[in-house]
C-alpha cells in the first residue's frame, strides 16, 4: 500500500511543470555557481571542499523547491477539495503521511541532485583557468549530495511538510522554512561564516554552539575546514566526525522526530470548518424578505475607494495572519540578537556603541535576505490567491480596474517590507535607547529607506512575473532567478548602473559628512521606479487572465519620460562625468598601459626632492586642483633624456610643464606625460617640473569620496603626478594577469606606499572658511583670503613621499610632552576616546623614544577620518589619521575586553620609526620590517598598559587570523623574512615571532638590536633589508628558524591532576605533548623550553615557568601555593600552535 | 436588450468552445441549455467580459461590449458556475467589500443594499458568519446576493441551482422571476425543468452552436401530436434507437418508457402525449447528433 502511495506521489510531481521548473533550476543554478568560479581563487572550481560549500549553498535554495513539493503534499487535497475522497479511503494515517511525504520528498530531492550534473557540465566549460581545474571524480560529488545535501533538505522538507500539515495552512510553512533560515542566520554570524559579509575572522567560543545549530550545517563544515590549506581544500573530503557528525545526527533526528509529530497531530479527517457550520434557516415563505427588488444605489467610478478596500482585505490576509505576525515577533529575535553580538564582536573583540551606521551594518544584510525570502513567497500567494480560491470571476466581472487588484496587492508586499522594517529599526532604537547612546532617529529612518527601497522595486518585479507567468510555482523560480541576476548582475555582464534593475548606487555615511551618494540613490529610485511603474502597467494590462484591459495613454507616456529624462541624467553622470568603464574595459586598460610603459622600468628617471604646491579642496562641490612644482634630481649613473610623468586617469585639464623640455607629449588614453630634455639630465643635476592637476566633480556616479562636504582626506599617491612607470595601475591577480598575456608581476608589495623618495615638502591648502586643512609639517601661517581659509606646511627635514591631506570642521585638543606637540583633530562630540588616544599617543612617544631613538618631529597629530575608509589608521610622517568608526566609536570601556583603542594608536605612532624612519628596500621581508616591527612595539605598549594577559588576548586573534590568513594563499607560504604582499604574515605571524623573540632573548637585548638598527640604517636614503634586521639580532637557531621557515608546533595538554600536599600547596603532574613539523614536511626535533601555565579561578596566573619540552610525551610536575583551576601549555601564544584549543584544560 | 452576433471562441487548446452564436434578448428570463461542456459556461464568462471572443460582437442596450467592458461590468451582476471565497471573511463584510468593487460608493447606501440583499436570502441572520462556513444553498444565495449588488441590468447565473434541495431551488426561482421582470437574466442550465419553470425565451446549446431559439411554448407547440410514448422492455431500447427517433428513455416505476418523434403512430402499444420542453430539448440535440 505504502509502496503504492510513494509511487503516486512521485508520479504526480515528477509530472507537474513545477518538477521540470525545479530540475532545470538547480541544474542552472549549480551550472551558474561553478562556472562563475565560485570559492576562493586559490582552491580548484572543483575541489571537494568548494564542490561541499556549493552543495550546502543549494541546499539553503532547496527550501524554496519544498516549498512547492512537500508543503503542497497534503495540503493539495484541501485546495483541489480532494479531502473528502482521499480520506474516505481505506488508507491508514500513518501510511498516508509517509507515503505522501516519501513521494514528495523523493521529487524534491532528485530535482536538487540535478544541481550536481549542472556543476559537473560547469566544470568541463571551456573558459575556466586551468589552474583551478583538478581532477575531477565523482566521489566528491556524491559525498557532498550525501552527507550535507541529504540530511538538510530531508530535515527542511519535514519541517515543511509538518507545519503545512498541521496546521493546513501553505503560509505557516513558509514562515517556518523562514525560520530555518534564521536558525542559519543565527549559526553563520556565531561562526563568523565567511558567507556572511562583515565577518571578522576570529575565534570564538560558541563556534561549536552554533556548528551544531546550523541546521544546513555550513557552520560545521566552515569550523571543520577553517584552518586547511589551499592542498587540503583541493584534496580532502570532508570527515563525517567531531561537531559536523552531530550536527548530521542531530537533525536527522530531529526529522525523524517531525514525521512523528504529524503522525501524532495530524487528524486524518475533514477539518470542521470553523467550529460551528452555519444551520441552513428554514425560511418561512414570505417570512425575512424586505422587498422584491433590492435597495436602489448608485454606481459611480471611484477606483481609490475600490484599492482601499482590497488592500485592506490583503492586509488583513496576510499581515494580520498568525504566520507573519509569528514571523515578525522571530525577525525582532533574530534582529536583536544580531545587534547585540555585533555590537559586542567588533575587531579582535571589541564593543562598538551603538551608532546609526554600526546598527544598520547589522541590520542591513538581515533585512535584504529575510525581505527577499519574503517577497519570493508572499508574491506567489498573494497573486495567485483568487485563482486558488476559485474567486476571481466574482471579483473580475465587477468593473474594478486591473490597477485595483495589482496595486493593492503591491501596496501589501510594501507594507510587509515597511514592517519587516520598521521592526528592525525598532529593535536599533531600543538598543540605543537602552544603551544610553543617544538615539539618531533621523539616520536612524534615513537607514531604512535606503534599505527598504531596493526591496519595494524588487516586490514591483515579484508582482508583474507571478501575474505573467502560467503557475504560481513557474513563477517562483523565475522570481528567484531575477533577485540572482539582479544580486550578481556583474557575473552576466549587468555592471553599467542603467541595466541593473534596482541598482541603486550605494550610500556612506559617515558622522562627519552624513549620508554620502544621496543625490545618486534619488535618481536611480527614480529611473527605477519608472520602470517598475511601467511593468506595474503590464502586470495591470495582463491581471484579468484573457480579457485585456487597455491602458490609457497618459501615464505611460509620463512614465517613460520620467524614464528617460532620468535615465539621461544617469547616463550623463556615468558615461560624461564619470566616464564609466565596464570591469574588463578596465582590466584591459590596465593590461595595456603595463605593456606600453613597462619598458620604462628600466630607464633611468629623476626621483623627487622637493615639492611645492598649492592644494585647493572645494568641499562644496568636490572638486580640488593641486598646482606646483616639483625638483627633480637624476640620482642615477647616467644622463637622462626623457621623463616620464604619470597623472590620475580621471584628471582632467592637466598642465605639466619643465622649462628644459624640448618636447612634451601626452598620451591621452592613460595620461601619461613623456618629456624630451633639451639637453640630457646628468647625473647630480636638478630641473624643475610644474604641474597642474584638476579634478572636477565627477557626478554622483562616483564612487570617489576624497573631498566631500566635511571630512575630506586625500593621500598624495591618488592625486599627485607621479615620476616614472606607475606600479598601482599593475594587475596584481596572476590569473587575471595571465589572462591578459602577462607576464608575472615584479610591483613591490604595496606599491601605493611603497615609495622610498624622501622630499621636503611645502604645502599651501586652502579649504572651506570653517574647515581645518592638515597636512605633514610645521604650520608656519593661517589665514582668510577670498572667503576660503588657508594653511601653510613646511617639512623641517626630508619625509618620506607617503602623505596626506584632510580637512573639516574639527574639534582640537592639544598637548605637549617633551617638546613634542600632540594634536588631536576630530569630529565634534567624537571625544568619547579622546583621552585615550591622547594617552596612547604620549606613552608611545615617550616610550619608543627612550627604546628605539628619538622621534623625528616636532609634532604628533592624530586625525579623524570618515568610516568609509578602508584601515583602521594610517601613518604619515608625524600625522597619523584614526578611522571614525574604528578608532574614535570603539566602545573601550569595558577594562575585560582587548583596549584596540590604545593598541591601533600605539601601532601607528610606532610607525613613525618603522616605516617612516626606517624604510625598507623593496623587495622580500620589507613589510616584514615595517610591519612586524610596528605589531612588535604595539605589544609592547599594550603590555605595559594592560599587562600580559592583554598580550595574550590579542596574540591569540593574531594566532587566529595567520591560521585562517594562510589558507588563502595562492602560492607557496614563504617563510616571515620573506613575506611579500601576505598580510596573514607580516602582522600576525610578525607578532607572534616577534614575541617569542623578546620571551627568548629578553626584551633588553631585543630593543637594543632594534635601536641600533635605527640608528644605523635609519633616515633618508638607506634601504635596510631583513638581512640587515637579522644580523643586527643576536644570532639564536630559533630566530633563525621561526624567521627563515615554515614551522608548525603542535603542542597539547593532555592531562593535569593537582594532588594537595600536606604544607597546603599543591603538586600538579602533567602530560603534553609535542610534535614541531615543516609544512607538508617531515617533522623536526623538538628541544625546546617553553612555558608551562597554572591559573586561579579567576584567571590569575600562579605559576608561569618555561620546561623543556621534547618531541613527544612530556611529564612535568609543578607545585604551586594555591589551587590551581586551569593549566596551560604556552599559555602566552610564544609558539604557531595548529590546535590552541587542547593547550589548556581544567585542572582535576 | 441584449444582442450577440456571430459569436466565437476557440481556446489555445483547440477547443472551440462557441462556434457562431447569434442571439437576441430582451427584459426577462432568459434560459440557456444544453449538456454538459455544450459551451454553455465560455458564453457566459464572454458576456461576462471575463474572456474575449475570436469574432463576433456583444451589444448591450446599445452600447459595445467589447469596446466598453467595464461599461457592461458596471450593470452586470454574476454568478458563475461554482466560486469561492476568501476565507474567514463574515459575509456582511465581503458583501461590502464586492459593493465597493461594483461602484457602490455611497457607504449609507452601501450598507442599506448589502442588509436588504442579506435579508432578501435569508441570509441576515448569519451575517457575521463567514461565508467559507456555509452550507451549499446559503453559499449559492451568498451568490444571488453578491449578483445582485449595484442594481445590475444583466445578471448572468451559471448554473445556479446545482446542487440545492428542491426547496431551496423553488425559492431560488421565485427570486429570479421577480428580479428578471425588469432586467436580462440569463440562466444557464443543463436541467429542461428550470427552463420551463422560469423562462420566457429560451435557447438550446451544444457544440458551442445554437441550435434552437424561441419562447418555449411556441417551441413546445411545435411538436404537438407528434411525440409518442411506449413502455418497453429495457433491452429493446437499443433497437428502437436504430429504427425511430427516440427523444429519450427513462425509468419509471421500474419499466422503461421511451419517447419517440413521428408524425404516425410508430406502431402498436405508442400513445400520443402531450409535448414538453423536454421533448423540444431532446429533439433539438437528436437533430443536432443526426
Amino acid at each position: 500500500m505504502i509502496g503504492k502511495i510513494i509511487r503516486f506521489e512521485w508520479r504526480y510531481h515528477t509530472r507537474q511543470i513545477s518538477f521540470v521548473a525545479a530540475v532545470l533550476m538547480f541544474a542552472l543554478f549549480g551550472f551558474v555557481l561553478t562556472a562563475t568560479g565560485f570559492g576562493p581563487d586559490n582552491i580548484h572550481i572543483n575541489s571537494p571542499y568548494s564542490i561541499a560549500q556549493s552543495v550546502g549553498i543549494l541546499s539553503l535554495l532547496s527550501v524554496f523547491a519544498l516549498a512547492v513539493f512537500c508543503a503542497n503534499a497534503v495540503v493539495r487535497d484541501r485546495e483541489h477539495q480532494m479531502e473528502e475522497i482521499v480520506f474516505t479511503t481505506s488508507v491508514e494515517k500513518l501510511q498516508f503521511l509517509l507515503g505522501r511525504f516519501t513521494g514528495s520528498f523523493l521529487a524534491a530531492f532528485t530535482a536538487f541532485s540535478f544541481s550536481i550534473a549542472g556543476m559537473l557540465i560547469a566544470r568541463f566549460m571551456p573558459w575556466h583557468d586551468p589552474d583551478r581545474l583538478g581532477a575531477t571524480s565523482l566521489v566528491p560529488y556524491l559525498w557532498s549530495l550525501l552527507v550535507i545535501a541529504l540530511p538538510n533538505v530531508l530535515f527542511a522538507a519535514v519541517l515543511l511538510f509538518a507545519f503545512a500539515t498541521i496546521t493546513r495552512n501553505v503560509l505557516a510553512s513558509y514562515a517556518a522554512s523562514v525560520g530555518l533560515y534564521i536558525l542559519y542566520f543565527v549559526a553563520s554570524s556565531l561562526t563568523n561564516s565567511p558567507l556572511m559579509a562583515a565577518s571578522a575572522p576570529g575565534a570564538n567560543e560558541w563556534a561549536w554552539v552554533a556548528a551544531i545549530l546550523d541546521p544546513f550545517a555550513l557552520s560545521a563544515f566552515f569550523e571543520q575546514t577553517e584552518h586547511w590549506t589551499a592542498a587540503e581544500r583541493n584534496t580532502r573530503l570532508l570527515s563525517l566526525s567531531g561537531n559536523f557528525l552531530w550536527n548530521r545526527m542531530v537533525w536527522v533526528a530531529a526529522a525523524v522526530a517531525g514525521l512523528a509529530v504529524v503522525n501524532r497531530l495530524f487528524a486524518f479527517r475533514v477539518e470542521r470548518r470553523h467550529q460551528r457550520r452555519a444551520v441552513l434557516q428554514p425560511a418561512s415563505p414570505a417570512g425575512g424578505r424586505a422587498e422584491a427588488t433590492p435597495y436602489v444605489v448608485s454606481i459611480t467610478d471611484n477606483p481609490l475607494q475600490a484599492y482601499l478596500s482590497a488592500t485592506k482585505f490583503e492586509i488583513r490576509a496576510f499581515l494580520l495572519s498568525a504566520p507573519f505576525i509569528a514571523l515578525t515577533l522571530l525577525w525582532i529575535g533574530l534582529i536583536t540578537s544580531e545587534i547585540l553580538s555585533d555590537l559586542s564582536g567588533g575587531e579582535v573583540g571589541t564593543a562598538l556603541y551603538p551608532t546609526a551606521e554600526r546598527l544598520f551594518r547589522s541590520i542591513g544584510t538581515p533585512l535584504g535576505l529575510i525581505g527577499v525570502i519574503l517577497i519570493v513567497y508572499y508574491s506567489a500567494e498573494m497573486v495567485w490567491r483568487e485563482r486558488t480560491l476559485q474567486m476571481s470571476h466574482l471579483l473580475h466581472a465587477s468593473p474594478a480596474p486591473n490597477g485595483v487588484f495589482v496595486l493593492s496587492k503591491w501596496t501589501t508586499l510594501t507594507a510587509l517590507i515597511g514592517v519587516l522594517t520598521v521592526a528592525g529599526v525598532g529593535a536599533g532604537a531600543i538598543v540605543q535607547i537602552v544603551r544610553g547612546y543617544p538615539l539618531d532617529a533621523g539616520a536612524m529612518l534615513a537607514f531604512a529607506y535606503f534599505n527598504a527601497v531596493p526591496l519595494v522595486l524588487f516586490a514591483v518585479i515579484a508582482i508583474v512575473i507571478q501575474t505573467l507567468s502560467p503557475h504560481k510555482y513557474v513563477g517562483m523560480p523565475i522570481v528567484l532567478a531575477a533577485l540572482i541576476i539582479g544580486q550578481r548582475g556583474d557575473d552576466f555582464g549587468l555592471e553599467h548602473p542603467l541595466m541593473l534593475f534596482a541598482s541603486v548606487s550605494s550610500i556612506l555615511y559617515s558622522d562627519l559628512y552624513g549620508f554620502l551618494n544621496t543625490t545618486g540613490f534619488h535618481w536611480s529610485v527614480m529611473y527605477w521606479s519608472a520602470i517598475a511603474g511601467l511593468l506595474l502597467l503590464l502586470a495591470i494590462a495582463k491581471w484579468r487572465p484573457g480579457a485585456k484591459e487597455r491602458i490609457g495613454r497618459t501615464i505611460p507616456a509620463t512614465l517613460t519620460v520620467v524614464l528617460l529624462a532620468t535615465g539621461a541624467v544617469i547616463f550623463y553622470n556615468a558615461n560624461v562625468l564619470q566616464a564609466w568603464t565596464t570591469g574588463a574595459e578596465l582590466q584591459q586598460w590596465k593590461a595595456d598601459y603595463e605593456k606600453k610603459y613597462r619598458p620604462f622600468t628600466t630607464r633611468p628617471q629623476p626621483r623627487i626632492s622637493s615639492i611645492r604646491a598649492n592644494v585647493d579642496l572645494h568641499p562644496e562641490d568636490g572638486s580640488y586642483r593641486l598646482r606646483g612644482e616639483y625638483v627633480l634630481v637624476n640620482e642615477t649613473t647616467q644622463p637622462i633624456h626623457e621623463v616620464l610623468v604619470a597623472v590620475r586617469r580621471d584628471a582632467n585639464a592637466a598642465t605639466i610643464a619643465m622649462s628644459s623640455a624640448r618636447e612634451i607629449k601626452r598620451d591621452e588614453r592613460f595620461n601619461q606625460y613623456l618629456i624630451t630634455l633639451e639637453s640630457p639630465l646628468q647625473p647630480g643635476a636638478h630641473t624643475t617640473l610644474r604641474f597642474d592637476v584638476n579634478y572636477p566633480n565627477r557626478g554622483f556616479v562616483s564612487s570617489d569620496a576624497n573631498v566631500v562636504e566635511n571630512g575630506s582626506y586625500l593621500m598624495s599617491f591618488m592625486a599627485f603626478p607621479s615620476i616614472g612607470y606607475r606600479w598601482t595601475y599593475e594587475i596584481e591577480d596572476p590569473r587575471e594577469r595571465r589572462r591578459l598575456g602577462l607576464g608575472a608581476s615584479s610591483a613591490p608589495d604595496q606599491p601605493e606606499i611603497a615609495a622610498t623618495d624622501w622630499v621636503d615638502l611645502d604645502l599651501t591648502v586652502s579649504t572651506a572658511r570653517d574647515q581645518i586643512a592638515i597636512a605633514p609639517g610645521r604650520l608656519l601661517r593661517d589665514w582668510q583670503q577670498d572667503g576660503r581659509r588657508f594653511f601653510r606646511y613646511k617639512t623641517d627635514k626630508p619625509i618620506l613621499n607617503i602623505f596626506s591631506i584632510a580637512s573639516a570642521r574639527y574639534a582640537v585638543k592639544k598637548e605637549t610632552h617633551g617638546g613634542v606637540a600632540l594634536e588631536l583633530y576630530y569630529h565634534p562630540g567624537h571625544d568619547v576616546n579622546a583621552e585615550r588616544i591622547l594617552r596612547a599617543s604620549k606613552d608611545t612617544l615617550a616610550h619608543l623614544s627612550e627604546a628605539f631613538g628619538p622621534y623625528p618631529h616636532s609634532h604628533l597629530r592624530i586625525v579623524e577620518v570618515p568610516a568609509h575608509w578602508q584601515f583602521g589608521g594610517f601613518a604619515t610622517p608625524g600625522v597619523i589619521f584614526l578611522n571614525e568608526t574604528r578608532g574614535f566609536l570603539i566602545d573601550a570601556r569595558d577594562p575585560r575586553r582587548l583596549d584596540l583603542v590604545y593598541r591601533r594608536v600605539a601601532h601607528e605612532v610606532a610607525h613613525q620609526w618603522w616605516g617612516h624612519t626606517v624604510s625598507a628596500a623593496s623587495g622580500p621581508g620589507a613589510t616584514t620590517i615595517t610591519e612586524s616591527l610596528t605589531k612588535y612595539s604595539e605589544l609592547l605598549m599594550l603590555e605595559r598598559e594592560h599587562g600580559r594577559e592583554a598580550v595574550r588576548e590579542s596574540l591569540t586573534h593574531e594566532l587566529d587570523r595567520y591560521l585562517s590568513g594562510r589558507t588563502g594563499e595562492t602560492d607557496k607560504e614563504p617563510p616571515l623574512a620573506r613575506a611579500g604582499r601576505q598580510s596573514y604574515l607580516y602582522y600576525p605571524k610578525g607578532a607572534i615571532v616577534m614575541y617569542a623573540i623578546k620571551d627568548l632573548i629578553g626584551e633588553k637585548a631585543v630593543n637594543d638590536a632594534l635601536r641600533t638598527f635605527v640608528r644605523e640604517q635609519g633616515g633618508p636614503h638607506r634601504n635596510p633589508t631583513m638581512t640587515g634586521l637579522l644580523q643586527t639580532l643576536p644570532r639564536h637557531p630559533l630566530i633563525d628558524e621561526w624567521m627563515n621557515d615554515v614551522v608548525l608546533y603542535d603542542l597539547e595538554l593532555e592531562s593535569a591532576n593537582a594532588r594537595k600536599l600536606a604544607d597546603g600547596r599543591y603538586e600538579v603532574k602533567m602530560r603534553v605533548s609535542a610534535t614541531k613539523q615543516r609544512e607538508a614536511g617531515p617533522k623536526l626535533p623538538l628541544r625546546e623550553s617553553i612555558d608551562i601555565g597554572m591559573f586561579s579561578e579567576e584567571n590569575i596566573p600562579l605559576y608561569v615557568a618555561k620546561h623543556p619540552l621534547k618531541d613527544g610525551l612530556n611529564e612535568v610536575t609543578v607545585i604551586v601555593a594555591k589551587e590551581p583551576a586551569f593549566a596551560a601549555v604556552d599559555p602566552y601564544v610564544t609558539r604557531i600552535d595548529r590546535n590552541r584549543f587542547d593547550n589548556g584544560r581544567d585542572v582535576e | 436588450m441584449l444582442s450577440i452576433a456571430h459569436l466565437s471562441k476557440t481556446y489555445p487548446n483547440g477547443v472551440r468552445a462557441i462556434h457562431d452564436v447569434t442571439l437576441q434578448i430582451d427584459k426577462g428570463l432568459f434560459g440557456l441549455l444544453g449538456p454538459n461542456g455544450a459551451g454553455k459556461s465560455s458564453l457566459m464568462r464572454t458576456i461576462a467580459t471575463l474572456q474575449e471572443p475570436d469574432e463576433g460582437s456583444i451589444v448591450f442596450n446599445g452600447r459595445d461590449v467589447l469596446a466598453d467592458p467595464r461599461g457592461l461590468r458596471k450593470q452586470l451582476g454574476y454568478l458563475p458556475q461554482d466560486f469561492g471565497v476568501y476565507p474567514r471573511i463574515p459575509a456582511i463584510d465581503l458583501l461590502d467589500h464586492l459593493a465597493v468593487l461594483k461602484g457602490v460608493s455611497d457607504k449609507r447606501q452601501r450598507l442599506a443594499q448589502v442588509e436588504s440583499l442579506l435579508q432578501l436570502t435569508n441570509l441576515y441572520d448569519v451575517r457575521k458568519r463567514a461565508v467559507s462556513t456555509f452550507s451549499g444553498g446559503m453559499k449559492q444565495r451568498f451568490g444571488i446576493a453578491q449578483a445582485l449588488l449595484g442594481n445590475p441590468a444583466l445578471i448572468i447565473v451559471d448554473e445556479p441551482t446545482a446542487g440545492l434541495d428542491p426547496e431551496e431551488r423553488n425559492r431560488f426561482h421565485d427570486l429570479l422571476s421577480e428580479i428578471g421582470e425588469n432586467v436580462v437574466v440569463i440562466l444557464s442550465t443543463h436541467i429542461v425543468d428550470d427552463v420551463s419553470d422560469l423562462c420566457t425565451r429560451m435557447a438550446v446549446l451544444a457544440n458551442g452552436r445554437v441550435l434552437l431559439q424561441g419562447k418555449p411554448s411556441e417551441l413546445i407547440s411545435q411538436l404537438d401530436g407528434r411525440v409518442w410514448r411506449k413502455t418497453v422492455r429495457k433491452d429493446a431500447v437499443a433497437q428502437y434507437r436504430e429504427t425511430h427517433t427516440v427523444l429519450s428513455s427513462r425509468l419509471f416505476a421500474g419499466e422503461t418508457r421511451i419517447h419517440v418523434l413521428a408524425d404516425e403512430r410508430p406502431e402498436e402499444g405508442f400513445e400520443r402525449v402531450a409535448s414538453d420542453l423536454e421533448d423540444v430539448y431532446f429533439s433539438v440535440l437528436a437533430r443536432g447528433r443526426a
